[in-house]
């Protein structure tokens, strides 16, 4: 009997209990309930922090149904290793309820679920879910503590390349530390213009993009390419929003151009990077 | 496709972690010690207080104090020392760093960690001004400790919050933008104050 009967066979002898499942589903959603809350908060504060959060879980759920079709015809399977995940990762999240950091229960919470996945689907199935289950961590807001320094430094890119770039086009500027003075007004490149969400998600749909790349080329031009990309782009929604003040005032930083313009460079950076990471297209055999 | 094999360990272990999420989560139970901020005297030694020009929600929105002050004491001198005192379930609100929402703009450094010599002793967590005037200084007090290490205390403290409700951390925070960085703390009329005023909070009774 080959071993795919035997597995075959004892995997239809498990008596089917759905009830259980439900059981796991609604005791898991009352663990995690606050915890995806929280994280939906901080995905939704504002387009400055996190916002590739719901985009980048949208794409991990289609990506997990992909990959969930093509191993349907598989026989049910379970595997204990999960406990290895599900265990420190239910500690993890007792501990945060006592301490309220929230982010170690995000942790927990993203650590559970290729845990429940080789418990409830098994090794072969869970196997190809195992990345697109942990590139949700790179959804995690960021505690500022480690981004403090990077935040900075990306202030004082986008304002020297700025003040840089007006010179060259004939505008007067006074740049001092994180300042550009122009003729209608002073503005500070404060943290939201950073940059640091667009660097962010960049880099994230960057990994992603490259792990279902088939071209060895294009995997290695796209991680590459992300970081310079996502500060070029925000380099110019500060260059737009210092000429905008030139031109109208400071006011304008008061409309929505100032948040579209956020938005703006995860809708110019982003479609680059999969435009780059796309999968070349097959060469059409003879016979076609 | 879903196996149900382990789905009994799993649901037990998912029952265990629901008890401290529903105490803490759903439930917010917590218990209070019946001290309160209002014992410490508007007038500590010469220095008089008036409040300070806080709204009245900043304290619960910045640091999830449930009863808070925030007082300007001044003597005749002159000198004037501002007092924060807050109380918090949420502890790491207040240890994270108070110093970024009490002393917004001054650009401040961790200078040390001191414990007053005169009983109680108080572990005191100093800030003093880069380049120019100014130092601040904060304790923090749990049941009838002072905490050394907020970290430590935290994940003690969470590992005991398995199952019982939570108990409030007390923050005490003076500052005096007039003092001289280098100072010795334990000589400032911020020590004075702050002493003071732990003094009046810890002789508070128990309800």
């Amino acid at each position: 009997m080959s071993e795919e009967t035997l597995q075959t066979s004892d995997s239809y002898s498990e008596p089917q209990q759905p009830w259980l499942l439900y059981l796991v589903l609604s005791l898991f959603l009352l663990v995690f309930g606050p915890t995806t809350v929280w994280l939906y908060q901080r995905w939704t504060m504002s387009v400055w922090q996190n916002g590739h959060g719901i985009l980048v879980t949208l794409l991990v759920i289609y990506l997990l149904r992909g990959e969930l079709k093509k191993t349907q015809d598989l026989a049910r399977d379970s595997s204990p290793v999960g406990f290895l995940f599900l265990v420190p990762a239910l500690l993890m999240h007792m501990l945060d309820t006592g301490m309220h950091s929230q982010i170690l229960s995000a942790i927990a919470l993203f650590l559970a679920l290729p845990g429940l996945a080789f418990i409830f689907l098994g090794s072969a199935r869970t196997k190809p879910l195992l990345f697109p289950l942990f590139s949700l961590f790179l959804t995690l807001p960021i505690p500022l503590v480690f981004t403090e320094s990077i935040h900075f430094a990306l202030r004082v890119i986008a304002t020297d390349s700025v003040a840089w770039l007006l010179k060259l086009s004939n505008v007067p500027v006074y740049a001092t530390g994180t300042t550009l003075q122009v003729e209608h007004g002073t503005l500070q490149v404060a943290d939201a213009c950073s940059g640091f969400s667009t660097l962010y998600a960049a880099i994230t749909i960057a990994i992603l993009t490259a792990y279902f790349c088939h071209s060895v080329t294009r995997r290695i031009v796209v991680l590459l390419i992300a970081a310079p990309l996502a500060i070029v782009v925000n380099i110019a929604r500060v260059m737009l929003l210092i000429l905008l003040v030139n031109w109208f005032g400071l006011d304008v930083l008061a409309t929505s151009a100032h948040e579209l313009s956020g938005l703006l460079t995860f809708m110019v950076a982003l479609p680059i990077i999969f435009y780059i990471g796309r999968n070349p297209e097959q060469p059409q055999s003879a016979e076609n | 496709m879903f196996s149900t094999r382990y789905a009994i360990p799993v649901a037990l272990l998912l029952t265990v972690t629901l008890v401290p999420s529903l105490i803490h989560n759903y439930f917010g139970l917590t218990v209070t010690d019946g001290k309160t901020t209002n014992r410490i005297s508007n007038r500590l030694s010469d220095f008089e207080s008036k409040p300070s020009s806080r709204n009245p929600e900043w304290g619960e929105v910045t640091f999830d104090c449930y009863d808070w002050f925030e007082r300007i004491y001044k003597d005749k001198q002159g000198n004037s020392v501002r007092l924060f005192v807050g109380r918090s379930f949420d502890h790491k609100k207040l240890y994270h760093h108070p110093e970024l929402a009490l002393s917004y703009g001054n650009d401040l450094a961790r200078a040390e960690k001191i414990d007053f010599s005169l009983p109680p002793e108080i572990t005191v967590y100093l800030l003093r001004a880069n380049g120019k005037r100014g130092m601040a200084a904060y304790a923090l007090l749990y049941e009838d400790e002072f905490i050394a290490n907020p970290i430590l205390h935290q994940i003690n403290n969470s590992l005991n919050l398995l199952v019982s409700p939570r108990k409030p951390l007390t923050l005490f925070y003076v500052s005096d933008d007039n003092e001289k960085s280098q100072a010795l703390f334990a000589e400032t009329t911020m020590a004075h104050i702050l002493r003071q005023a732990i003094d009046d909070f810890t002789s508070s009774s128990n309800i």
